[in-house]
């Protein structure tokens, strides 16, 4: 099968003089149905990493391809494409937009997908069941808990069933109860066949993952799977 | 996944949802910017509507008094010396072809007081003036009290005062007496001020018969008014000069009042150029203000920008957004001006009795004005959004 993705010698740099190289060839597979974590400390390079796993930027050197393709090949919008239908992004500051109530929040995960409103209703609708909360589909972000915005965040994230679901310090703004509801909630998305990278530098979150990769210096520091991790069992 | 992704596609009715977001969940930011804009559109509508209105007032009027009337009047020679015109004048002036009616008002001697205790040297600048018995009904005058001179009255002590004229002399209704000429005369009527014969709202009207034989009238005219078919109206006035005093035409004063109203109503258009160019320059201000709203709004939103970048829109589908939402802006603040000017015009027109009229060219083009104004304000906070890093504004928001 082919992984959702594979990177080859990533480099990433940052023009200046002298440029800021911030990724230096990272080597790395990640197979459909896989949950990892990626750690390391502050400034290590992990959300440059994110963001070139999610085709918000590109690599200066190497490759990278997401289902097989090479994603260097496509223009801006193509990639705008790829992460509109193939991709889901969760935030540490959630960005729920204020406005909105939490079924349109949801639906703007499909917004720009060309889906038909009504579809998008009833999707985000049923996305918002599948995290938990179904009774709250007409509040406001202002009336709903950190743990319950996440689980909108992670609703909006899955509604258009990508293939990857990138989480980038899902945790971090949240107190332990509600984030370990969160961490349960991606390894029931990833037991459903999604994909699942997080980012952290929660080292209990990290270890409660099947897989961990560690980042230090732009480069991969170590790469270790446990053939049974802490919160497997939850 | 061999095929190429497709591109993401944003329908209109979505596109628009997304542009009223800005200004929904920024209510007050977002009104106070339509505002600096409506208050621009609102200057525009209602300096054209109130001039507007004010023509079509005068437009009115001169329909109901007849744009067709000219006066002839004794002029002044070299020597500034007032020349009077013959005593044929009127006569000669009625045997032109086109012209259809003929009346008069000729010089007396006398002066008019209050009573008989006023000072001789007090006029109040009131000329008493012998009145042809027609003269109301050739100039479409309407008497503001009482009524004109009929065929007993113009032979009595018996006079009819201009408008001005009943002011000065503290009179305010038919029947009181004033001292005209040595003699108690009675105020039959009050004329209404009429715009086509202004020199009359400061006389006192007395009968040509009576005037003549006790004011020292010496049956002469010293304006002669003249109704001509309408379409020979410049060809009467050509010839009036010659015809009323042969000998020296060009001490006679020839004019067609209509033509001197529209002159001075031309000349209040200047004026209203120059408050419309301040009310551009209002308008521009309004532009400034949405600019600056959708600069913060951009910035304070890149957390937005950056989510919308990772669901998958496009910079341009960014662009699109902002440059809605200001032009959205635009649109409300220009209907809101339009109604703020029009209510203006309303109550103005109302105030001064004035037909209501706004141009149509403003009602149509006050909104265009205001959404072109807005998305040119628009275009370089929309570009910001559009060309901002995604992970940048992820990061930094």
């Amino acid at each position: 099968m082919t992984p959702v993705l594979e990177l080859t010698a990533v480099t990433k740099e940052y023009p200046g003089s002298p440029p800021l190289r911030v990724l230096h060839g990272i080597d790395l597979t990640v197979e459909a149905g896989e949950l990892l974590a990626v750690v390391g400390p502050s400034g290590s390079g992990k959300s440059t990493l994110l963001a070139l796993l999610g085709s918000l930027d590109r690599p200066s050197a190497g490759r990278l391809r997401f289902e097989g393709r090479d994603l260097s090949g496509l223009s801006d919008a193509e990639l705008a494409a790829v992460r509109a239908h193939r991709i889901g992004f969760v935030f540490q500051q959630f960005f729920l937009l204020p406005g909105l109530t939490t079924v349109e929040n949801v639906a703007t995960g499909l917004l720009y997908s060309g889906t038909r409103a009504a579809k998008r209703h009833d999707a985000a609708v049923e996305a918002l069941h599948e995290v938990g909360l179904g009774h709250r589909l007409g509040h406001r972000p202002d009336q709903l808990s950190g743990g319950e915005k996440q689980r909108v965040a992670i609703a909006r994230a899955l509604v258009g069933r990508p293939a990857l679901l990138l989480a980038d310090e899902p945790t971090g703004a949240l107190d332990s109860v509600s984030g370990m509801a969160v961490v349960d909630l991606l390894s029931t998305l990833n037991a459903n066949g999604t994909t699942v990278v997080v980012i952290t530098h929660d080292r209990d979150l990290a270890a409660s993952l099947p897989r961990r990769i560690g980042i230090r210096d732009g480069r991969i520091d170590f790469d270790e799977r446990l053939s049974h991790p802490a919160g497997g069992g939850r | 996944m061999t095929a190429r992704p497709r591109r993401t596609r944003l329908r209109p009715v979505d596109l628009l949802r997304l542009g009223t977001i800005g200004p929904r969940t920024r209510k007050t930011r977002s009104a106070l910017s339509a505002l600096g804009i409506s208050l621009g559109i609102a200057a525009v509508v209602a300096v054209t509507g109130i001039s507007a209105s004010n023509q079509a007032h005068l437009l009115a009027r001169l329909d109901r008094l007849g744009s067709n009337l000219i006066t002839v009047a004794a002029g002044k020679d070299a020597t500034q010396q007032l020349v009077p015109l013959p005593s044929t004048a009127e006569k000669m002036l009625g045997n032109i072809a086109p012209v259809q009616r003929v009346t008069a008002v000729g010089a007396t001697k006398a002066e008019v007081y209050r009573n008989d205790l006023v000072p001789a040297q007090q006029t109040g600048s009131i000329t008493v003036l012998a009145a042809r018995s027609n003269l109301l009904d050739v100039l479409h005058g309407s008497l503001r009290s009482g009524k004109w001179l009929d065929r007993a009255a113009e032979r009595l002590p018996v006079t009819v005062l201009g408008d001005q004229a009943a002011q000065r002399l503290g009179v305010t209704a038919a029947g009181e007496r004033v001292w005209l000429g040595g003699e108690w005369y009675a105020v039959a009527g009050i004329l209404a001020p009429n715009e086509l014969a202004p020199e009359l709202d400061t006389a006192a009207l007395v009968g040509w018969p009576q005037a003549t034989r006790r004011l020292g009238a010496d049956g002469s005219a010293a304006t002669v008014y003249l109704r001509a078919h309408p379409e020979r109206v410049p060809d009467v006035q050509r010839v009036a000069a010659a015809t009323a005093n042969p000998a020296s035409p060009s001490t006679v004063a020839v004019s067609r009042p209509s033509d001197l109203l529209l002159a001075r109503d031309e000349a209040k258009g200047a004026l209203t150029g120059l408050v419309l160019s301040l009310a551009g320059v209002a308008l521009l201000v309004g532009g400034v203000g949405i600019a600056n709203t959708m600069v913060v709004g951009v910035m304070e939103r890149r957390g937005e920008i950056g989510l919308r970048r990772a669901l998958g829109a496009r910079g341009g589908q960014i662009a699109a957004q902002f440059l809605l939402e200001a032009v959205l802006m635009g649109f409300i603040g220009g209907i809101a001006g339009l109604a703020l000017g029009s209510l203006t015009v309303y109550g103005y027109a109302l105030a001064q009795g004035w037909p209501a009229s706004i141009p149509y060219y403003t009602v149509s083009g006050g909104p265009v004005v205001s959404v072109l104004v807005a998305a040119v304000a628009g275009i370089y906070p929309a570009m910001r959004a559009a060309r901002a890093s995604p992970t940048d504004a992820l990061r930094s928001a």
